[in-house]
């Protein structure tokens, strides 16, 4: 679906409620992003339609799978129930700003493990896992299973991501 | 996005596209048929829903919120037909009208265990063997429908000019996909690119691409290249199901505990799932092997080892009950059966190699320790061969809480030679998760054709803490050509679950999914 970008504010009418397309300054991955849309959108749709950051996956769109998770200042979140309205100045990250090369501990742990199948859920798994250890740099086996209960994985790769947060967790300490 | 009827046996009976035109970013809004009426459709393009209204916006969040707003109208399905080609045999397909449910679709399969069904395989005398039998066991399974839920609902670009079609996206066929295209579009099949992308997920649901075609259809009528995208609804209510079975079995045993006699009876809607010349076929003189089907309007089709990953199941719970009923280990059990099919096979068409079935089950048993399991932990035993290789899993589980949890699978492959050890190791381990997941929670369930679950809050998956801390994965080390893994290892799987929740919680159980099955204790 091609985006048609607006750099005015513009009004549209519907059924008698004003729809209002507003203008955001987001901070993501530490870069300023200006979108013009909908204060109603999830942040997920506007990473992945209006700014590209597609490694945010849609699974659910009702915050029972985690395959959007995105880091809202240190906290993993669902960017699916994410209004953009609601970001502010709160710093996000997503999966292409974890770090620059890829080498974020998690992600190193993730290829060492050789953790993916699909990969479909991966981004999020790593960002849930990522929030984790910058909370809890040792967590225990229950505190990993806790965090990442809210992550679905279809693959069945969750053996695989647990020795990772671990192996992750390890290398950090 | 599509919008699809909200029930098997319903379709489009008219819908009004002022309703939500004017909504903010919406371009167009129009209705397409993915198939043309009266062509001979490919065995991959199972659709029960070809006539689709679709909403071209500018983003997919607008797309969402006007789908919502969409006002139309759905009508019941006439009984019909079409013609499938079955990989060169034009075939007849009956598609019956009603909206059914899965209480109705249990009364019809309870109803046909006791009718007389299709025989697909007899040796020797079943009837009299089991009225001179010492004693007679008789047990029936069932399962649901299931759902594949891919984690990537299905999605498709297309970009359809005069000159060319470009497709890109996730499917499994896509050669498939190109000739129903090419007939649809009544283009040449070398006008047609399809471009794959990684699939997140298939499990055999993205065999039928009919999500493809209705993106390039999209694009034709649009003039402008578009993404089609599934919400999570759409996907789970627009499947193409793993099919709901049920199987019958019985057994019979002389005085002296040896298996005398095998029956087995197989049904579902709509297919059934039979393998009449499997395991124990060949090793019992009295074996009969019978079959039925109940037509249905919910379209179903591959799923993780089609029908394996039910009959596995049934199979391996039902042998565990006969082994203990003979009062023998589960294991000696099967591989005195398996001696009889090596040493004096019954029958000429058994479509395994006995040695290397009790090949897989020797490994596990050496490399589970069988013998010797930890106080509290307790144990259940499954092998199955299907897609040409073999597996064999012991399930550890215990009791946490009142609540049967799994701590540990230890299972053997023999698929040959291993190109990937890693992987290989990798995708067995999914195949073990996937299976305790769907045997003990998955379920799609239909009330008047509607699917009861339509996202993950009320279809559930397997989690984190569902998951067994370790998973040993052991290949039988030879030099034979490689075949299939990535269905061989999830079919066995619900057996093992079975047996070892029979020795912790005292409970038989026959129907999935598990944690809904409540049945009584045993003994």
């Amino acid at each position: 679906m091609k985006f048609i970008s607006r750099k005015t504010q513009i009004f549209n009418t519907f059924k008698g409620i004003f729809i209002i397309m507003a203008n955001f300054s987001l901070n993501i991955n530490g870069k300023n992003h200006e979108v013009d849309v909908d204060p109603s959108t999830p942040m997920l749709w506007v990473l992945r339609d209006h700014l590209q950051f597609v490694g945010t996956k849609y699974g659910c769109g009702i915050a029972q799978c985690g395959a959007c998770t995105v880091h809202l200042g240190d906290n993993a979140v669902r960017s699916c129930q994410l209004p953009v309205s609601a970001v502010g100045e709160q710093k996000i990250t997503t999966i292409e700003g974890l770090s620059e090369n890829g080498d974020h501990p998690v992600q190193k742990a993730w290829l060492e493990i050789d953790v993916p199948q699909c990969g479909y859920c991966q981004a999020g798994q790593i960002m849930t896992a990522s929030a984790l250890l910058k909370n809890n740099p040792n967590p225990t086996d229950a505190e990993i299973e806790s965090a990442m209960n809210g992550n679905i994985c279809r693959c069945g790769t969750y053996t695989r991501i647990k020795k990772a947060v671990k192996l992750a967790a390890q290398g950090d300490s | 996005m599509v919008v699809h009827p909200p029930a098997f046996g319903l379709q489009l009976k008219s819908f009004d596209a002022d309703s939500i035109k004017k909504m903010p970013g919406i371009v167009d809004v129009f209705q397409i048929k993915t198939l043309k009426e009266g062509m001979t459709r490919g065995y991959f393009d199972t659709n029960a829903f070809t006539d689709l209204v679709a909403i071209v916006g500018q983003s997919t969040w607008q797309v969402m919120n006007a789908k919502k707003q969409l006002t139309v109208e759905w009508q019941p399905v006439e009984k019909s037909s079409h013609k499938v080609d079955r990989f060169g045999t034009e075939i007849e397909v009956e598609v019956p009208d009603g909206l059914e449910s899965t209480e109705a679709h249990y009364e019809q399969m309870n109803g046909m265990l006791s009718k007389t069904a299709t025989v697909a395989r007899k040796d020797g005398q079943p009837e009299s063997a089991f009225k001179t039998a010492a004693k007679t066991i008789e047990r029936s399974y069932s399962c649901p429908f299931l759902a594949h839920n891919c984690m990537e609902p299905m999605n498709f670009f297309a970009h359809v000019t005069d000159d060319e079609v470009l497709l890109a996206g996730p499917v499994q066929a896509p050669s498939l996909v190109e000739a129903t295209l090419a007939s649809r579009l009544d283009l040449p099949l070398e006008k047609i690119n399809i471009e794959l992308t990684r699939m997140g997920g298939g499990f055999g649901r993205r065999a039928y691409g009919h999500y493809a075609i209705e993106a390039a259809l999209i694009s034709k009528q649009a003039k402008a290249p578009v993404k089609l995208v599934y919400s999570r609804e759409d996907d789970m209510t627009f499947g193409i199901y793993r099919p709901s079975y049920m199987a019958s079995y019985k057994a019979a045993l002389d005085e002296e505990n040896n298996l005398v006699a095998f029956q087995v009876k197989a049904g579902g809607v709509p297919e059934t799932p039979l393998f009449a010349n499997r395991f124990p076929a060949g090793a019992v003189a009295n074996y009969q092997a019978e079959q039925w089907e109940i037509n249905s309007n919910i379209t179903i089709g591959a799923f993780r080892a089609p029908r394996s990953n039910f009959m596995a199941g049934a199979e391996q719970s039902f042998l565990d009950e006969v082994a203990e009923a003979a009062g023998k280990d589960p294991i000696d059990f099967r591989l005195e059966l398996l001696e009889k099919v090596k040493s004096n096979p019954v029958g000429e068409n058994n479509d395994y190699d006995p040695e290397r079935l009790a090949g897989v089950l020797k490994l596990v048993r050496e490399k589970s320790n069988w013998a010797n399991s930890d106080p509290g932990v307790h144990r259940g035993v499954s092998a199955y061969f299907c897609h040409n290789s073999y597996a064999a899993h012991v399930l550890d589980m215990v009791m946490e809480d009142g609540q049967p949890k799994v701590t540990k699978v230890v299972c053997a492959i023999d698929c040959g030679i291993v190109i990937n050890p890693d992987a290989a190791a990798n995708m067995a381990e999914g195949a073990i998760i996937d299976g305790i997941g769907n045997a003990m929670y998955g379920e799609l369930t239909f009330v008047d054709g509607k699917p009861q679950q339509q996202n993950f809050d009320s279809y559930r998956i397997i989690r984190h803490k569902e998951v067994p801390d370790s998973i040993e994965v052991h290949f039988v080390q030879n030099e034979i050509d490689p075949t299939g893994l990535g269905e061989p290892p999830f079919p066995p799987v619900f057996g093992a679950l079975a047996n070892a929740m029979y020795k912790a919680t005292g409970r038989r159980h026959y129907r999935q999914p598990f944690i809904t099955d409540k049945p009584p204790l045993v003994g």
